[in-house]
């Protein structure tokens, strides 16, 4: 089989959707992990709380493999029947793919600054635990409009 | 430069430990305190119970204390790679040390008291360079001051050379270590520090009716305010200085601090002020979530308590008035 650039960079397209938000998440998760873990040294009980702010920044990766599954699956490779692309159709993937890529890697970075904050709430007001998973979660926000415009995109494609 | 996120273990313990630091109403408890055995109950209620509970006497009270900062020293070591920002506060222990061991010397005291263990390069270290001995583990820049010192002293025998070039080598030492750190928060703490503590000696010598020369030679390295500045309100009034202060900063400290010290006759008041100023100061690291801020906020916040216990302490067991006391005592950082 032919190998043709559009199909080349429909596949980066895939790959970018899932390694960008994953750096950013695995980044974000490490950031407020290390905060969470200095306050349970101090108070071993707050563990709990500070693993719901810790999780927060990890949706990010996981938008990403869903958006790269949703190309895979459009293009072909899942069945083991790669598509003919065109340059212009693996230009067009590559495209639908930028929104949840630069939108993961920076919003689960910004999101981990919130709920690291937000694990100092919980530090010093337990019970305030909701108002520091709300700041965080409005970053969230951004993160689910970028995966909504690329999955939009990506299913409005005519590929074959 | 260090990078924020350098200090995120750090800042999450130091947000559980903001939460034990001394609240206004436990201060205000020990200042209402009738004798010395109410003001142990307060204590035991703190983060100072195990310090306190340890001393035979209470009149040993700053053991107590001692104990309590080099605990806290400890565990913002052990949470931070760079140590560089701890050092900040604990090379003035190692600079009162190597004071203490060079007039002992003077004073041919063979064991040195007032030596405080909160400093990092070992007492035994600087008792064998005062000793003259050659090869000891003492960084460069303190023995080169303490060999400045000790040949000073003995052109002149007077001890207060000792005191002025040790404090200016250490203010020379941590201008060095800040433009090291490279932090911009950093900076402006040292230079306010500097800036009001070159304040308070100008006027102090004024009032000694001291010479230019002894001004020169007292004024710290490193402030924001011009070493020029000063020779120049020196020769006066100090009305003129709190004008001349009047669009800066140190505005308000100035005024009431220095008014007050004209008419009372003592800095005491412009002491507390400079100190809440500070403190004012370092409440940025109280709202910053992570970074060098939080952690040098909390360090600053824990000397700064030490400040409040001793006033309260000495005040309480000299059955000082609570007015008088209050008047000393400086703010809270949370």
């Amino acid at each position: 089989m032919e190998v043709t650039l559009g199909q080349v960079l429909a596949l980066l397209g895939a790959a970018m959707a899932v390694f960008l938000p994953g750096i950013g998440s695995a980044k974000g998760v490490g950031m407020v992990g290390e905060a969470a873990a200095g306050v349970v040294t101090e108070d071993p009980s707050k563990f709990s709380q500070t693993l719901i702010l810790q999780a927060l920044p990890g949706t990010q990766g996981i938008y990403g493999l869903l958006t790269g599954f949703v190309v895979m699956q459009r293009i072909g490779i899942l069945g083991g029947n790669l598509l003919p692309l065109t340059t212009y159709q693996g230009l067009l993937v590559f495209a639908a793919c930028l929104p949840i890529a630069i939108v993961g890697l920076l919003s689960a970075i910004a999101q981990a600054r919130a709920a690291a904050a937000g694990v100092g709430i919980v530090a010093k007001r337990p019970e305030e635990l909701a108002k520091g998973i709300t700041y965080a979660a409005m970053v969230e926000t951004y993160a689910v409009l970028a995966l909504l415009a690329s999955i939009l995109m990506l299913f409005g494609l005519k590929l074959a | 430069m260090v990078r924020e996120q350098e200090f995120l273990y750090a800042s999450g313990r130091i947000r559980a430990l903001e939460t034990k630091l001394l609240s206004r109403t436990i201060v205000e408890r020990i200042l209402e305190a009738q004798d010395m055995d109410a003001v142990m109950r307060v204590l035991s209620e703190t983060d100072y119970a195990p310090d306190f509970e340890e001393l035979e006497s209470i009149y040993d009270f700053e053991k107590a204390l001692e104990n309590s900062m080099k605990r806290t020293l400890g565990v913002i070591k052990e949470s931070l790679k760079d140590q560089r920002v701890v050092r900040f506060f604990t090379l003035k222990y190692d600079y009162h040390n190597l004071k203490v061991v060079l007039k002992s010397r003077i004073l041919g005291v063979e064991v040195p008291e007032n030596l405080t263990t909160l400093g990092e390069v070992p007492v035994e270290e600087l008792l064998k360079l005062s000793k003259g001995e050659k090869d000891v583990a003492v960084p460069k820049l303190m023995r080169l001051a303490f060999e400045r010192a000790a040949e000073v002293y003995e052109e002149t025998l007077d001890p207060q050379q000792v005191d002025l070039i040790l404090d200016r080598a250490l203010y020379e030492e941590l201008n060095l270590l800040v433009q090291d750190i490279g932090h911009d928060f950093l900076k402006s703490y040292l230079a306010a520090l500097v800036d009001l503590t070159n304040i308070k000696t100008m006027v102090r010598l004024k009032y000694m009716e001291s010479d230019l020369r002894t001004l020169k030679k007292s004024l710290l390295p490193g402030g924001s305010i011009d070493l020029e500045f000063f020779e120049k309100m020196f020769q006066e009034p100090v009305p003129v200085l709190i004008e001349a202060l009047a669009a800066s900063n140190y505005s308000k400290v100035v005024k009431d601090g220095l008014e007050n010290w004209v008419s009372s006759g003592s800095p005491a008041v412009y002491e507390k002020l400079v100190d809440d100023f500070l403190l004012g100061m370092l409440r940025k690291g109280l709202y910053k979530p992570f970074g060098l801020e939080t952690v040098v906020g909390y360090l600053g916040a824990r000397e700064n308590e030490l400040k409040i216990l001793r006033v309260l302490m000495v005040g309480k067991i000299n059955g000082i008035s609570e007015d008088m006391i209050r008047e000393r005592l400086r703010d809270v950082y949370a």
